[in-house]
């Protein structure tokens, strides 16, 4: 039992940067219907922006979300205009291997001009300990976790408050009737597109320091935050968030347990029990109005 | 509708063509191979996640080859090679076959991994064709009856048996434990290399009289968190954790054991990947302090080598290093040494690739321990497999950065340090 | 994606399969270079599958991607069998479609209830745990070492020294699958799946019990991909959970259906014949350069054929034909 309190913590923080991951599939998911098999390597190529950074020119990855949130939107639109446009009125299976094409030109991409070797990005500080309540965490995973959290609320308060975000949910719910409102879903598209990339841009920023990063990293995280978007609700904020942490705690805890050998079971075997019972997800029964409450 | 038809039926007509003279493209007959040149075949896993090593494998032989052919070739000719990347067993099988339908190679070598080398040697054992393994550990490589097969490197069970080895000859010492009274614990990702080092050891501790008290096997591609297993050898205290881990889950359970203070007198790895492999020094910089890999030697006592092999063993890491800009290690040395054995072979029967010729030259070689890259021996055995007390393994300590030889004690460069590692707390 | 098939009833209409039916059985009549012998056969095997998955993903719009769990279950059954008790691999094989049918009544219950990428992402998660079993059950299946199985060519061992039986199993089993497909193209039992496909609840409201024809056409897709599963391990003798039971198989079937027409009989063979040689080409032209790089193009040609040809090669290639014919003849 004395290892409870660093087991609650470990999974706490795994579980926000789940969230952070799982939040940009769920609303690109939700707005535009798309599922995204690029997403995991759009976190990588965060990862590698980040240990380029601070490489060759020592830039912190906290400092370089100010150089990574400009180029996520830079590099979001370039993929929204030349692969993810021109196939959002086509069927699902066309979408998802252009999605699935996109993925693999990625991940070649990085091991093309990369190489396949492992690099971590390693702060002077960032290993440093803290002892919270008899659970030790590194400041590395501190800051992750307050910034994924602050992220998440900002953007949780965005699509409450702002016309965009709610643009953004009423074109989630009926994208006709959104187009009838006189509201551009064009350009609504575009926006969840940017926003779904720029989670992962930030999220790739949190995570290098933490996870070492190489051209097949995204596989390891995207197949986590299926099982956690599909678990909350595809298009839903709040799913994802309780998505993310469910599958956390089934990692850590589940994982001590049970053992590590089994745990992945543990959680594919909840997320089709899940899906099973509530076909839309703990959030997503009442279709995409829940996107942003 | 009729003509509709028609133009439908030729445009498949059209694209079976298209389809036929692709295939056909592929298919066209093996280039003449130019006078003066041995040519072989090499399959790598070059995509896919174990790209790296295999990479480095690569480049390793190819050090080797350039030595080669600049000192005059083998019997006067040059070696070369086509290589072809492999990333699982279908691309393994069918490589295998086009290297030697296409490309006419009469010897294979490779592979890295044991979803491949075993597939790939069936194909070339159907074709009479020359195996070289110089990395894949997997035991039934060997047992399998084949004529064709050899392997330089030694298998699983030859990395089991090294590192209870080594905890039996000296570590259990260094603790001041009796083996009875030592506890052991495995750490093992759930690859066929993991998982295969792991069991062998694990056989291997019962034989001595070992206590092993636990095996926690993990998934090192869904593996996000070690907190589970940190804590539990917390709480059960193993005094040596083997950790046969795969590279960024070895990175991540580093970082993590420092972060919650795990505790262990030692820690042995196996294997060019995980903590062998130089990412992980690369990674974690100082913090990688301390623990041991069971490996080919990083640096090499010169008195237990022949001098002649010392120079070699010198220079291909020097070329090595100027080529790639990094550390001549563990999978390079691996591949360089299984070439350099080839190169050996070769010269017996002047250049001759044939099965009858290469397998009496390859079973006539007898080099012992020191004589030949790696330190190691070559003794062939009647199933391809070099002798695994010819094979000679090294444990190599991450000290100040670097690995370092440290056992056993006559290739050692340096002593041991950090036995046992100090706590977290007290490290720098 | 309509039933063209059903429009010309004539021979004619399987003049493309049987021409590139004949020309696999050629090849290893024809020539003795190993590897396209060995191109042929995986390419009909491919086919084979890729049709197998088009029973459920294209006539009956299906979308799964994890149909790897069925032809893992398949290799794997019959390869146990085989080394643990001796069996035929030809007994083995029924016994694993068998034991896939049962299996792929839990797919089917899930899309009974689930449609979309919903569907999509269960079945992923399904192959997933079967990947995930076949690892950690290390004493019956030897786990990530995957099982090898030794080269003893025997009619009764499902193995051969020669090509030619080799390709003439995968062709009946290409031809049988290209037969059933074309059946369904045009039976009733094929006009209610397209109903069911374009529309679940008009079809039900005409009283066809759609669930029934999805719990049928999965269980008949995954039992033909478990066929497929055992000559795999068959021919390659060697499986392991790391590449049997993958996302890449599962997308791979999908893939080749998808590039070559769903719900066609001919489409998931022009898709295998074009994928395949495609891979081989550029592994061939690329693979030992930098890593990588043929990927890169094939990622690239993935997306763009999935644009302009939507429908795939079986209706895209005859409208981009009769286009050209329109602009030359002007």
């Amino acid at each position: 039992m004395e290892a409870l309190p660093q087991l609650i913590a470990s999974a706490i923080i795994l579980g926000g940067i789940y969230a952070l991951v799982s939040i940009g599939l769920t609303l690109v998911f939700g707005v535009m219907r798309i599922v995204n098999f690029a997403h995991g390597e759009f976190l990588m190529l965060s990862m590698y922006l980040a240990i380029g950074l601070f490489a060759t020119a020592g830039i912190d990855p906290y400092v370089g979300l100010l150089v990574a949130v400009p180029a996520s939107l830079v590099f979001g639109s370039l993929i929204y205009y030349v692969v993810i446009r021109p196939v959002v009125a086509r069927s699902h299976a066309v979408q998802i291997f252009t999605t699935l094409g996109l993925s693999i030109v990625l991940q070649n991409a990085a091991l093309f001009l990369w190489t396949g070797n492992f690099r971590q990005l390693r702060l002077p500080y960032g290993g440093n300990v803290i002892t919270i309540a008899g659970a030790a965490v590194t400041v590395a995973q501190v800051i992750a976790f307050a910034t994924a959290a602050a992220f998440t609320a900002a953007l949780f308060a965005w699509l409450r408050f702002t016309y965009l975000g709610k643009a953004m949910r009423a074109t989630a719910q009926d994208r006709n009737a959104a187009t009838l409102m006189g509201i551009d879903t064009g350009r609504v598209l575009l926006v969840a597109f940017l926003v779904g990339t720029l989670c992962v841009a930030v999220a790739g920023m949190l995570m290098a320091p933490l996870f070492a990063t190489y051209p097949t990293v995204g596989l390891q995280f995207v197949l986590i935050a299926f099982v956690v978007v599909v678990l909350g609700g595809l298009g839903s904020v709040v799913g994802a968030l309780l998505g993310a942490m469910i599958v956390a705690f089934i990692d850590v805890v589940g994982g001590f347990y049970v053992g590590t050998a089994w745990k992945e079971v543990l959680y594919f075997v909840v997320f089709m029990a899940v899906l099973l019972a509530r076909p839309a997800g703990l959030f997503g029964q009442r279709g995409a109005e829940h996107l942003g409450t | 509708m009729a003509n509709a038809y028609r133009s439908r039926s030729h445009g498949f007509l059209r694209a079976g063509a298209i389809a036929a003279a692709i295939a056909v493209g592929a298919a066209s007959p093996p280039p003449a191979t130019a006078q003066g040149e041995i040519k072989i075949g090499i399959i790598e896993p070059l995509s896919g996640p174990i790209a790296a090593e295999g990479r480095r494998q690569l480049n390793g032989m190819e050090v080797v080859r350039d030595l080669i052919n600049e000192r005059g070739g083998i019997a006067g000719k040059r070696l070369t090679w086509v290589v072809a990347d492999a990333p699982d067993a279908t691309a393994a099988t069918n490589q295998a076959r086009r290297l030697i339908t296409q490309e006419g190679v009469k010897l294979l070598a490779g592979t890295f991994s044991s979803s491949l080398c075993l597939p790939a040697s069936d194909v070339a054992a159907r074709s009479n064709v020359v195996y070289w393994e110089v990395s894949c550990v997997d035991p039934r490589f060997s047992v399998r009856g084949y004529k064709n097969v050899f392997r330089t490197e030694i298998d699983a069970n030859g990395f089991g048996w090294y590192q209870l080895e080594f905890i039996r000859d000296t570590l259990h010492k260094k603790l001041g434990k009796d083996l009875k009274d030592l506890k052991i614990a495995f750490l093992s990702e759930d690859s066929a290399y993991g998982q295969g080092t792991t069991e062998a050891g694990r056989k291997r501790a019962q034989e001595l009289g070992i206590r092993v008290i636990s095996v926690d096997f993990y998934n090192r591609n869904t593996m996000t968190d070690f907190t589970p297993i940190i804590l539990k050898l917390k709480s059960s205290r193993p005094d040596v954790l083997i950790a046969n881990t795969y590279t960024n889950d070895a990175i991540l359970f580093w970082q993590q054991a420092r972060q919650l203070d795990l505790d262990v007198k030692a820690v042995v790895s196996a294997g060019a990947i995980g903590i062998g492999s130089p990412d992980f020094g690369k990674s974690l910089g100082a913090t990688a302090e301390g623990p041991f890999a069971l490996l080919e030697p990083a640096g090499m006592n010169a008195k237990a080598l022949d001098k002649e092999v010392a120079a070699l063993e010198a220079e291909i890491a020097k070329r090595y290093e100027a080529k790639y800009k990094e550390q001549y290690a563990a999978s390079a040395q691996v591949g360089a040494a299984g070439m350099w054995i080839l190169a050996e072979v070769l010269k017996k029967t002047g250049g001759d690739l044939s099965l009858d010729k290469v397998r009496a030259a390859a079973l006539s070689l007898d080099i012992p321990v020191g004589g030949t890259l790696n330190g190691w021996g070559v003794k062939f055995q009647d199933n391809g497999q070099n002798a695994t007390d010819r094979v000679q393994h090294y444990i190599v300590q991450w000290q100040n950065g670097k690995p370092v030889t440290v056992w056993p004690e006559r290739f050692a460069v340096a002593p041991m340090k950090h036995v046992p590692l100090p706590k977290w707390s007290e490290r720098k | 994606m309509t039933i063209h098939a059903s429009a010309g009833h004539g021979t004619r209409e399987h003049l493309p399969a049987a021409l590139l039916f004949a020309g696999a059985l050629a090849i290893p009549l024809a020539t003795d270079n190993l590897f396209l012998q060995d191109a042929v056969i995986f390419m009909l095997l491919w086919a084979g599958l890729a049709g197998a998955w088009n029973i459920a993903g294209g006539f009956a719009g299906q979308l799964s991607l994890g149909h790897a769990a069925f032809f893992g279950l398949g290799a794997y059954t019959s390869t146990l069998l085989k080394l643990h008790y001796g069996l035929s691999p030809w007994v083995g094989m029924l016994c694993g479609g068998a034991l896939v049918v049962v299996a792929s009544g839990f797919i089917a219950f899930a899309a009974t209830r689930l449609r979309g990428p919903y569907f999509a992402l269960v079945t992923i998660a399904f192959a997933t745990v079967m990947q995930i079993v076949a690892a950690r059950w290390y004493e019956f299946t030897r786990g990530n070492e995957g099982l090898s199985i030794p080269f003893d060519p025997t009619l009764a061992n499902f193995m051969f020294v020669d090509k030619l039986p080799w390709t003439v199993i995968a062709l009946s089993y290409v031809v049988a699958i290209y037969a059933l497909a074309s059946w369904i193209g045009r039976s009733r039992f094929g006009f209610q799946l397209a109903g069911m496909r374009e529309d679940d609840n008009a079809a039900q409201a005409l009283g066809i019990d759609t669930r029934w024809l999805k719990v049928v056409a999965i269980a008949l897709s995954a039992f033909l991909t478990a066929l497929g599963g055992t000559f795999y391990a068959q021919y390659v003798g060697f499986v392991d959970p790391g590449y049997v039971f993958s996302l890449d198989l599962s997308v791979k079937f999908a893939l080749m259906c998808i590039i070559g027409g769903m719900g066609t009989a001919l489409g998931p063979v022009l898709g295998a014949v074009l994928i395949t040689a495609l891979e081989m080409v550029l592994r061939a032209k690329w693979g030992g350069e930098r890593s990588g790089l043929y990927l890169i193009v094939y990622g690239v040609l993935l997306i763009v054929v999935v644009r302009v040809m939507p429908e795939g090669l079986v209706a895209g290639v005859p409208q981009a034909w009769k286009r050209w014919r329109a602009r030359h003849a002007a």
